[in-house]
């Protein structure tokens, strides 16, 4: 029977049931159509099996799940020696000082503004007196609260 | 009626009519028997096809369509129903009819009507001429432009990529494939610490696996409209980057603490910081610096902070209701505001936790002994949402009285964000105390924040939410993906993270080393900042 010829305004429940069964069953045979193009042509192009991965690289990166090793199999603490470019000043710096070399080298926080105070009073200052004050360029590769109360107890002993 | 797909043997549809033939790289996907057809105006009839008969760009041709296209010997509207391309013919394919009408008049060409595939007689198969393929996707553009200009916001069709004839044979020479599936290192990566930057590397290990940020970066949707080297959305994309690109020695961020610093002064100084800050000052400066992706409902580029599109606001924007009632008058004046975080209180600080509603009982909150068992993210949130008795030394100006009046006030989430970062204030930096409050605090893997929501104010009975949860409404559904935790005390302490990775599977993230975890681990973390997604995404 044509779909045009089927009486919507039946009462017949089965009859409207059915009818939208057929038209439900329609719509997903079609979604399904259009995903068996999809493939058809892929495979017909050539480019459905472009993804697979090979076994190679699999296995390159599968995840490790072993004590002791990380999940890439690498031993702990093994990278001490990594260095990187300073954006800034351009030097090469430890990477695991970098913070406390960038803090300085934006003349940002606390310190570095104390030291930066203490190097624009340096240039009022005789040359004998400068002099102790070049032990301060030494702090800019290791940062310690020990070096801080070395370098506070030097300026005590200084006569303005 | 059409036999339904379901009651077809599954084999038959392999193998039945289609004859699908595994690829060979010599075989083409076109055939030579497209060139008898291929003469005169074949061009311009080849579009009235499409145009009339498979592509219906407006109602009158749809319903053209409809009324015209039935089976000339069956008269059935549907079975795959195809024209000959040489004739007007209709014919469907299941029944064969086509086919027969093929032979009769060695017509040897048909096109399907439902998806403009072109089939030959000849090769009984589909084939793909790029003349005919290159006429059919013109057609169907145009036809989409029709459908779009009646519904607001389609536009294009969004067609999948598909390898030019020359990527295709790089593919073929180059075999090697990276691909991430469940059990693959790619997306994971240690990152060193720069100097008790270990607050920074939390961070961002979450962001690196917020999925919806991914994505982004992944398809490269940034546009940089910045002059100089100096765009931390630009560094973030290349973190991305760094992190999909397989290696296994840890990558040094020194670019993004560069760039964070420099854009967010107030950050000043190395010594320990606090990874929340972090989080909060990256976003604002990511935020700030996404001036090439706002496009705002007009299509114009806005910069304008409240109605900002940028991703960041996307993800991570929430708006936050604040109800101020008169307790007189009892009008109520609502104010929102967006946030990117919730900041909640622990039981341990100097504002007492209980009771969550005001004139409960301090010991029992709704009936249940809360000394017994820990406090829950939900308790948090159940407090952080209850309504509050202003004092009589905070007064609010009531618009009703026009006088000052003492007032309740409530916060209730309005818009929920699509990702939820929930900050546990476990830093307490009050005038005469700095400590860390240790509470341990019970968080979920998945969490429904339908109870906090300003429209369930009225189903809440001493903070409780009454109503049942409703099973089927998904939108205020959140998965737990990230967390970051803080270990040791306020003066030194060290942080890590957990981050979700392919659903199921969880990584502790300690600066560089990457290790596997289990839900457990993560459930029993103590829990400082907590990462949640939306489940379900819906188009706005």
């Amino acid at each position: 029977m044509k779909m045009e010829e089927m009486p919507l305004s039946s009462p017949d429940n089965t009859k409207l049931e059915a009818l939208m069964h057929d038209i439900y069953s329609e719509l997903v045979e079609d979604a399904c159509l259009g995903l068996c193009f999809e493939v058809h042509r892929a495979v017909k192009q050539g480019y459905f099996f472009l993804g697979e991965p090979d076994q190679e690289s699999m296995k390159e990166f599968e995840i490790v799940d072993q004590p002791g090793v990380d999940i890439f199999g690498q031993v702990f603490n093994q990278w001490k020696n990594k260095e990187c470019e300073c954006p800034n000043c351009n030097r090469l710096i430890a990477a695991s000082r970098f913070a406390p070399h960038l803090e300085k080298c934006l003349g940002m926080g606390r310190n570095s503004s104390r030291i930066a105070s203490r190097r624009l009073a340096r240039n009022n200052m005789s040359k004998s007196e400068s002099d102790q004050e070049d032990n301060d360029d030494l702090n800019d590769n290791d940062w310690s609260y020990g070096a801080e109360k070395k370098a506070k107890k030097r300026r005590s002993d200084k006569v303005f | 009626m059409a036999t339904s797909l379901m009651q077809m043997p599954k084999n038959s549809l392999i193998r039945g009519t289609w004859g699908l033939k595994p690829s060979t790289p010599n075989a083409p996907a076109g055939c030579s028997h497209v060139n008898g057809y291929k003469v005169d105006n074949w061009r311009q009839n080849l579009r009235v096809i499409y145009q009339c008969f498979v592509w219906s760009g407006t109602a009158e041709t749809r319903r053209r369509k409809a009324k015209s296209c039935i089976c000339h010997m069956c008269g059935a509207h549907l079975n795959r129903l195809h024209s000959c391309l040489y004739c007007v013919f209709f014919g469907c394919f299941t029944k064969k009819h086509i086919h027969e009408h093929a032979k009769n008049k060695r017509h040897n060409l048909a096109i399907d009507l439902l998806y403009g595939g072109i089939y030959c007689f000849v090769c009984q198969d589909y084939i793909y001429d790029k003349d005919m393929e290159q006429i059919a996707k013109e057609e169907q553009r145009k036809a989409w432009k029709l459908v779009s200009v009646h519904s607001t916001g389609i536009g294009e069709k969004y067609t999948t990529w598909e390898p030019t004839k020359r990527e295709l044979e790089l593919f073929r020479h180059n075999p090697k494939r990276r691909k991430i599936t469940t059990n693959c290192t790619i997306g994971l990566r240690g990152l060193i610490n720069l100097g008790n930057t270990c607050f920074m590397n939390c961070i961002v290990q979450a962001l690196t696996h917020t999925p919806l940020l991914r994505d982004f970066f992944l398809s490269d949707r940034h546009k940089c409209e910045m002059q100089s080297n100096s765009c931390l959305v630009c560094e973030m994309s290349q973190l991305f980057q760094e992190f999909y690109s397989g290696h296994r020695s840890p990558h040094i961020p020194f670019r993004l603490l560069h760039l964070v610093w420099t854009h967010a002064r107030h950050l000043a100084g190395y010594e320990q910081q606090d990874a929340h800050e972090f989080l909060i000052a990256a976003l604002d400066v990511l935020h700030r610096h996404c001036k090439g992706d706002t496009i705002n409902d007009n299509g114009k580029k806005t910069n304008n902070p409240n109605h900002c599109n940028c991703i960041i606001d996307q993800i991570f924007t929430g708006g936050l209701q604040s109800d101020v009632t008169c307790q007189v008058c009892h009008g109520v004046s609502t104010t929102i505001d967006p946030f990117w975080d919730i900041s909640l209180d622990l039981p341990g600080s100097p504002t007492p936790f209980w009771p969550l509603s005001p004139g409960g009982d301090g010991s029992t909150v709704n009936g249940e002994n809360h000394l017994s068992g820990s406090t829950t993210l939900t308790d948090c949130l159940r407090r952080f949402t209850r309504p509050e008795h202003l004092g009589s030394n905070a007064k609010i100006k009531c618009g009703g009285c026009h006088s000052y009046q003492e007032s309740t006030k409530q916060l209730t989430m309005k818009k929920l964000p699509i990702v939820a970062c929930f900050h546990l204030k476990r830093f307490e930096h009050s005038a005469k105390l700095r400590r860390k409050i240790t509470t341990y605090v019970s968080f979920p893997l998945e969490l429904d924040m339908t109870p906090f929501m300003a429209s369930s104010k009225e189903s809440r009975v001493n903070g409780q939410y009454q109503q049942s949860v409703d099973v089927l409404n998904n939108d205020n559904k959140y998965s737990l993906f990230a967390v970051v935790n803080h270990q040791g005390t306020l003066e030194s302490g060290h942080y890590t993270s957990f981050i979700r990775q392919h659903k199921d599977q969880w990584f502790k993230c300690d600066d560089a080393i990457i290790t596997k975890a289990s839900i457990k681990d993560v459930l029993d973390s103590e829990g400082y900042l907590l990462f949640y997604h939306k489940q379900f995404l819906e188009y706005e």
